[in-house]
C-alpha cells in the first residue's frame, strides 16, 4: 500500500512539474466570439482582431461597447502605440508641435494601409452616436473614454497623413518635392480632422491641436494648402 | 509597498463598481487546502474546515481538535522567485516607470488571518482575507489603457455544528456573519482630466466604496464508506442558502450548490487523499465558466510531521509543503487563479508562506 502511495504522489509532483503554471484548462474551454475578440486584441494580432469586432458590430449594430475596442484593434493595426502616447503631454509646452509629439508613437514611413487603418479607427467612433463619445456623460461607461480615443486617433491620422508627405530625402534634408505634391484636397482633409479635434474642446490633444492651427493660420500664402506646406516645410 | 499602499488607499475614492462576490471561489480557503486544488469538500484542514464543509467537523475525535491563530501572506509567484529586490524596485520607481511596468506584469499581494477553535462538534473562527492586484490592460473596456486595482477584502465571524448520526453521513450547518467588498477600480492612463475631476470632488465618490455586510448560513452533509484500508466519500454543500443578503450595496451572494468526492487510502501511518469538487454546481453564477468550477487534488501527511499536497486549482497547477510541530506548523503553498473569465486572461501565479500557532 505504501509503495502505491508513493507511486501516485511521485506521478502527480512528476505531473506537476510538467505542467509549471500554464492552465491546464486550456483545451477544455470555448470562447465566446467577445472572448476570442478580446483575447486577438490583448495578444496584439490586430489583423484577427480587427476581422472579428468588424464581425461582432456587423452582426449587433448597437452593442456599441465593440466600438472603442474595434477602433483600437484598427489603431494597433496603424502601429499606433497607445501606451506611450496616452502617457505623454501634448500641447503644454507651446516648443514641441502635436505634430512632432504624437508623431513620436506613429510610424516615421506608413503604409497606405496603415494610414487607412487608421483613418477605419476614429470612424469606428465616430459611428457611435455622439451621447455615447460625449466627454461629460457619466452614465455611459466607455462615452468619456471614446471622447478621448476620437481626439487621438483623430490626430494620429491627421499626422499620419502629413507624413505621406513629409519625407526626409537621402541626404537627410525634407523632401520639397514630396511635401509640394499634397493636393488642395489633402491639406483640406488634413486641417479638417485638426479642426474637428480643437472643436471637442478638450484638453491635451485639443490644444496641440488648437496650436498647429494657428501656426499654420501665421503662415504666408495665400491658400490654406500653401500655409500648411509652408508651416510643414520648416 | 509604502508606495503601493498609498496608491491603493488614493485610489480607493475612485472605485466605479462594487460587487458583492464575483465568482463561486470560497471566501477563505486554507493554504494547505489551496495547495490541494483547493479542494475541500471530502477533506479540509483544520483551520478552513468550517469554511470548506461543516460536515467534516465530526471526523475528528477530539475535544479540542484545534484552537490557534493562523497567519499567511501571498504574494505573485514571479515576484517572489526573482528576489524581494524586485519588489521594492517596482514600489520605490517613479511613477511613469511604475505604469510602465503594469502593463508587462501584474502586482498581487494579500494576507489572511484565523483564529479558531474547533472540536468534533463544535467550531468558533473569525477570519479576515485581503487581496489586491493592480495591473495594466492595453485595451481597458473603453479600448484605452487603464490601471486596474482590483481588491478583495472579507472578514468575518462563523460558527458551525456538526453531527454524525450514523457512521456513514455526517451533517454540519454553519451561521455566518460577512463583511464582503470587491471594488474593481480602474483608472484611464490617458483620462488625465476625469483623474483630477475626481481628486478635485472626492465626496461625489466617496460612498460608492461600500463594504457589504451579512447574515448567512451554510449546509453541510458528507457520505462515507470505509474499511480498514479504503474511505470513499461524497461532500456535498449549500452555501449561503436562500442568499445572504448584503446591506450596504444592492448586492447579496447567491446560494451555491457544490459537490464532491474523495477517496483515501489508508497505510500504515499515511493517508493519500484524492479528491474532486466541483463547485456550484446549479450555475447560480451563470457566467462563469466550468473549469473555474473544478478543483483536483491530492493530498498526504508522512508520519504526520510532513503534508505534501499537489492539485489542479481552476486548472492551474497547485503544490504546496506543510510541517506539523506540537504547538506550530510552517507551510508554503505555490498556486494560481484565474481572475478573467476564460484560462489565461488573468492568471495570477502566486506563493504562500503561513504559519499556525496552537494546539
Amino acid at each position: 500500500m505504501k509503495s502505491i502511495q508513493i507511486f501516485m504522489l511521485a506521478s502527480c509532483l512528476l505531473l506537476l512539474q510538467g505542467c509549471g503554471t500554464e492552465s491546464q484548462a486550456k483545451p477544455y474551454v470555448s470562447l465566446s466570439a467577445d472572448e476570442e475578440a478580446r483575447q486577438a486584441l490583448e495578444a496584439e494580432d490586430y489583423a484577427s482582431a480587427v476581422k472579428r469586432y468588424e464581425a461582432l458590430v456587423r452582426a449587433e449594430p448597437t452593442r456599441y461597447d465593440r466600438y472603442t475596442l474595434l477602433a483600437a484593434a484598427y489603431a494597433g493595426a496603424a502601429g499606433f502605440d497607445l501606451i506611450k502616447a496616452a502617457q505623454g503631454s501634448f500641447g503644454g509646452d507651446g516648443q514641441t508641435s502635436l505634430i512632432d509629439q504624437l508623431g513620436g508613437f506613429l510610424p516615421q514611413d506608413p503604409s497606405l494601409e496603415q494610414i487607412e487603418a487608421m483613418r477605419l479607427a476614429k470612424e469606428a467612433i465616430l459611428a457611435l452616436p455622439a451621447e455615447h463619445r460625449d466627454k461629460s456623460n457619466t452614465a455611459i461607461s466607455y462615452a468619456s473614454g471614446a471622447s478621448l480615443q476620437l481626439d487621438f486617433y483623430q490626430a494620429a491620422y491627421a499626422i499620419l497623413y502629413i507624413k505621406q508627405f513629409r519625407a526626409v530625402a537621402a541626404d537627410g534634408t525634407l523632401d520639397r518635392s514630396r511635401l509640394e505634391s499634397m493636393s488642395e484636397a489633402d491639406a483640406e482633409n488634413i486641417l479638417e480632422n485638426f479642426e474637428q479635434i480643437a472643436a471637442s474642446g478638450g484638453s491635451g490633444v485639443a490644444v496641440g491641436a488648437n496650436q498647429v492651427l494657428a501656426k499654420v493660420e501665421a503662415q504666408e500664402g495665400t491658400t490654406r494648402r500653401e500655409k500648411l506646406i509652408q508651416y510643414l516645410g520648416r | 509597498m509604502r508606495f503601493l499602499c498609498s496608491l491603493f488607499i488614493l485610489n480607493l475614492a475612485f472605485a466605479s463598481q462594487v460587487w458583492a462576490k464575483r465568482s463561486s471561489e470560497l471566501v477563505y480557503t486554507e493554504p494547505f487546502d489551496l495547495a490541494a486544488g483547493g479542494t475541500t469538500l471530502t477533506r479540509a484542514s483544520q483551520e478552513g474546515i468550517v469554511f470548506a464543509n461543516p460536515a467534516l467537523l465530526p471526523l475528528g475525535a477530539a475535544y479540542i481538535r484545534w484552537l490557534g491563530l493562523q497567519t499567511g501572506v501571498m504574494i505573485d509567484r514571479d515576484l517572489a522567485e526573482s528576489g524581494s529586490t524586485r519588489i521594492g524596485d517596482a514600489a520605490g520607481a517613479g511613477e511613469s516607470n511604475f505604469v510602465d511596468q503594469l502593463f508587462g506584469r501584474s502586482l498581487h499581494f494579500g494576507q489572511t488571518t484565523t483564529l479558531s477553535f474547533l472540536n468534533q462538534n463544535l467550531a468558533i473562527t473569525a477570519f479576515n482575507r485581503f487581496e489586491v492586484d493592480v495591473a495594466g490592460r492595453r485595451f481597458g473596456d473603453a479600448g484605452l489603457p487603464t490601471i486596474d486595482f482590483a481588491v478583495e477584502a472579507y472578514a468575518g465571524a462563523l460558527t458551525s455544528l456538526a453531527t454524525r448520526p450514523w457512521r456513514w453521513l455526517s451533517l454540519g450547518l454553519t451561521a455566518k456573519h460577512l463583511y464582503v467588498a470587491e471594488p474593481t477600480i480602474s483608472v484611464p492612463i490617458a483620462d488625465q482630466n476625469r483623474v483630477r475631476e475626481l481628486v478635485e470632488n472626492p465626496n461625489d465618490l466617496r460612498d460608492e466604496v461600500k463594504i457589504g455586510k451579512g447574515t448567512g448560513a451554510d449546509v453541510g452533509a458528507l457520505f462515507l464508506w470505509q474499511n480498514h484500508s479504503l474511505d470513499l466519500s461524497l461532500g456535498l454543500k449549500v452555501e449561503d442558502l436562500g442568499a445572504t443578503k448584503l446591506s450596504g450595496t444592492e448586492e447579496s451572494i447567491p446560494q451555491t450548490m457544490h459537490a464532491g468526492v474523495g477517496v483515501a487510502w489508508h497505510g500504515t501511518t499515511e493517508v493519500l487523499h484524492l479528491s474532486l469538487d466541483f463547485r456550484d454546481v446549479l450555475g447560480a453564477y451563470a457566467e462563469e465558466k466550468t473549469f473555474k468550477k473544478v478543483y483536483v487534488g491530492a493530498r498526504v501527511m508522512v508520519r504526520q510531521m510532513l503534508g505534501l499536497a499537489v492539485g489542479l486549482y481552476q486548472g492551474i497547477p497547485s503544490f504546496g509543503v506543510r510541517m506539523d510541530l506540537i504547538l506550530f506548523k510552517l507551510g508554503v503553498t505555490a498556486y494560481g487563479r484565474e481572475l478573467g473569465d476564460y484560462p489565461g486572461e488573468k492568471q495570477r501565479n502566486m506563493v504562500m508562506i503561513y504559519t499556525s500557532l496552537g494546539f
